[in-house]
């Protein structure tokens, strides 16, 4: 028995229900950020907040400008993550919260900007000045929300990362604030910082890092190769790596300037975890690639020797010619089955009640079985619609209405008259028919759409006549693709020049027409000439 | 071996654009079918094929393209195909499909700039 090979799958994915409950768990954050911030712009006092620890002498209440910027960020973060569940215009909501977030960082650099240059004219009371940290969260959370939101996974990699950073630094700001008169975190405690600038940052930063769980960071750390497993193990140690760098330089002093210190060392843990991060995601894409191709020929081997025995046994049902005594006329066909496959070519040449001589050739997409068998239905179903006397164009017409949703199905539909030479020929998103005459070839191109609409489609005919040494060449997309050659024709008018020159019989046309097709291709080739002697 | 290149873009709210490079063909129709499905998951909007750098495509790339622009239909989102001239405008013009999809020679016009 065949070793099943698993297919992890193109991209690894999280657990859609661990997704959910983090997705949940982030809009939570969302919310509870904003309608903090909320409260802490309009002032209004909650008990267990309003009696917290005096903390550190530089951490006073909130300048007006941070909480207003905050609010704008949160509220940015919520709509922005928000697209999939807004009613309505949900691009403009998605829109407005991205603008909005985007104008927190620019605000961010404004603070950032005019902590180093100390411009303090610039707000005229000193008091209104936001910290310096408030800029860095501003700036970092207002660009990590559109890179969250995109559909890029670089970019949403990028702006989990950034969360993280926001993440870290709250981290810091805590530190100091427990130490009361730190070393710790000096540099974002200047000159002003509150307690609750760092809730809301540590909460918007949450809500940011899991608007998208399942795609980024943790979309890569779910993956179940080796490179997923990696992270698992050394993500946390990277970024706790900071955390331990932190408290050995709080209990052995090495230098007065720790805080530029953790600033530095939080940045290269996150800097370290976005190179572990595309690391992992390369190697496992390549692992799940190998398994993926290994699944896919597995299942083809599979596949050919389950319907290798039913297609072999059904290979002459595929093309029938059958036109019995038509005095004055030739018929040749070839077929060539496509390589290592069945693909879903099929054809029928028919002498019809009335004396007229039917011609009839499908082309399904797809390879196997199911597109062989659907191949001759439309072709047969075409048929009997000849048979009955409809005209190759309402032939086309009806059997449109028989192909399946998920079938895509060319076919080119032709009526002879025998006394005549008059054609009617209708084609269905077919490659064009040639019409070889005295030296001279022409393509017939398609009179309406593929089959595979169902709207009843209003399919046209061409309509000419066949002198005596005119031929008539059909053929499947598997001989002359349209493709550019060099000599600047695409395939079907370079086989057209080549039939201008034969003026053999139709069997010689037929073998010109398959010597022209790439033998090593996965798709079949068939061929009709009909030809009118001479 | 052609190979197949396919890069997905967000050109705007509204577009995503699924930019491909290269021949498709049975061996390389898989990437583009994810490479949409991708495009399908990731927005509400409409995806755009941008089959200007293809080269070639054959009637497995047709079928992926119309089995796409059904499923978007269904969603009553937009579905459109970018090509410009060459052997995929060509195959396009023959099957009809550029009758019911919409077909553009640019990305351009679909967002407006340029």
């Amino acid at each position: 028995m065949a070793e099943v090979v698993a297919a992890p799958g193109r991209h690894t994915a999280v657990d859609p229900r661990v997704e959910a409950k983090l997705t949940a768990a982030g809009r939570l954050m969302r919310w509870i950020a904003f309608g903090y911030a909320v409260v802490v712009l309009l002032g209004i006092s909650i008990p267990p907040l309003r009696d917290v620890p005096p903390g550190p002498s530089v951490i006073r209440d909130i300048p007006a400008a941070s909480a207003i910027s905050l609010a704008v960020l949160t509220l940015g973060a919520l709509l922005a993550g928000e697209v999939t569940h807004t009613i309505g215009s949900n691009v403009f909501w998605r829109r407005t919260g991205v603008a909005l977030a985007a104008g927190a960082a620019a605000f961010g650099v404004l603070i950032i900007f005019v902590f180093f240059s100390n411009r303090t004219d610039i707000w005229g009371d000193r008091l209104e000045i936001p910290a310096f940290s408030v800029g860095v969260v501003l700036l970092v959370l207002g660009v990590a929300v559109p890179l969250s939101v995109s559909v890029i996974e670089g970019r949403v990699i990028a702006g989990q990362v950034g969360a993280l950073l926001v993440f870290s630094l709250a981290a810091v700001i805590y530190l100091g604030y427990a130490y009361g008169d730190p070393s710790v975190g000096r540099l974002f405690l200047a000159p002003e910082i509150s307690f609750q600038s760092s809730l809301i940052a540590v909460l918007a930063a949450v809500g940011v890092l899991l608007t998208r769980p399942a795609r980024g960071l943790l979309s890569t750390a779910s993956s179940p190769g080796s490179g997923g497993r990696l992270l698992r193990w050394f993500g946390p140690v990277v970024l706790f790596m900071p955390a331990l760098l932190l408290l050995i330089t709080e209990i052995v002093p090495l230098t007065d300037r720790v805080d530029v210190l953790a600033f530095v060392s939080v940045g290269l843990g996150l800097f370290l975890l976005i190179l572990l991060s595309f690391f992992v995601r390369a190697l496992d894409s390549t692992a799940i690639e190998a398994a993926t191709l290994a699944a896919q020929a597995e299942r083809a081997r599979t596949g050919l020797e389950q319907e290798a025995p039913v297609v072999s046994g059904m290979a002459d049902l595929f093309h029938i010619a059958d036109v019995g005594d038509i005095g004055g006329w030739e018929v040749a066909t070839r077929f060539r089955p496509g390589r290592g496959t069945v693909a879903g070519d099929s054809s029928a040449v028919f002498a019809l009640p009335d004396g007229a001589l039917g011609a009839v050739m499908v082309d399904l997409t797809g390879h196997g079985a199911d597109p062989a068998i659907w191949a001759i239905r439309v072709r047969d179903l075409l048929l009997q619609t000849l048979i009955v006397g409809r005209s190759p164009m309402q032939a086309m017409g009806l059997v449109e209405w028989s192909v399946p949703d998920d079938v895509l199905a060319s076919a080119i539909v032709v009526r002879i008259d025998p006394e005549s030479g008059l054609v009617r020929l209708c084609s269905a998103g077919h490659p064009p028919a040639i019409v070889v005459k005295e030296q001279e070839a022409a393509l017939k191109e398609p009179t309406g759409p593929l089959l595979y609409l169902r709207h009843s489609m209003l399919y046209e005919e061409h309509e000419f006549a066949l002198a005596a040494g005119n031929s008539l060449v059909l053929f499947s997309d598997g001989v002359a693709d349209v493709q550019i050659t060099r000599n600047e024709l695409t395939e079907p008018e370079s086989l057209a020049a080549l039939l201008a020159a034969e003026s053999g019989p139709a069997t010689r046309a037929a073998d010109l027409v398959l010597g022209f097709a790439d033998p090593d291709k996965t798709d079949d080739q068939t061929v009709m000439v009909i030809r009118r002697s001479p | 071996m052609r190979g197949l290149k396919i890069h997905n873009r967000e050109l705007s709210d509204e577009w995503v654009s699924v930019e491909v490079e290269g021949e498709v063909d049975l061996a390389t129709v898989k990437d583009l079918e994810q490479a949409i499905e991708s495009a399908h998951d990731d927005q509400t909007g409409g995806v755009v094929v941008d089959l200007t750098g293809s080269s070639f495509m054959d009637s497995t790339g047709l079928k992926a393209l119309v089995m796409a622009h059904r499923r978007f239909s269904a969603e009553g989102r937009p579905f459109a195909i970018a090509v410009s001239g060459g052997p995929v405008s060509r195959l396009l013009d023959l099957s009809g499909v550029n009758t019911t999809i919409q077909t553009v020679a640019s990305i351009d016009e679909l967002t407006g700039s340029g």
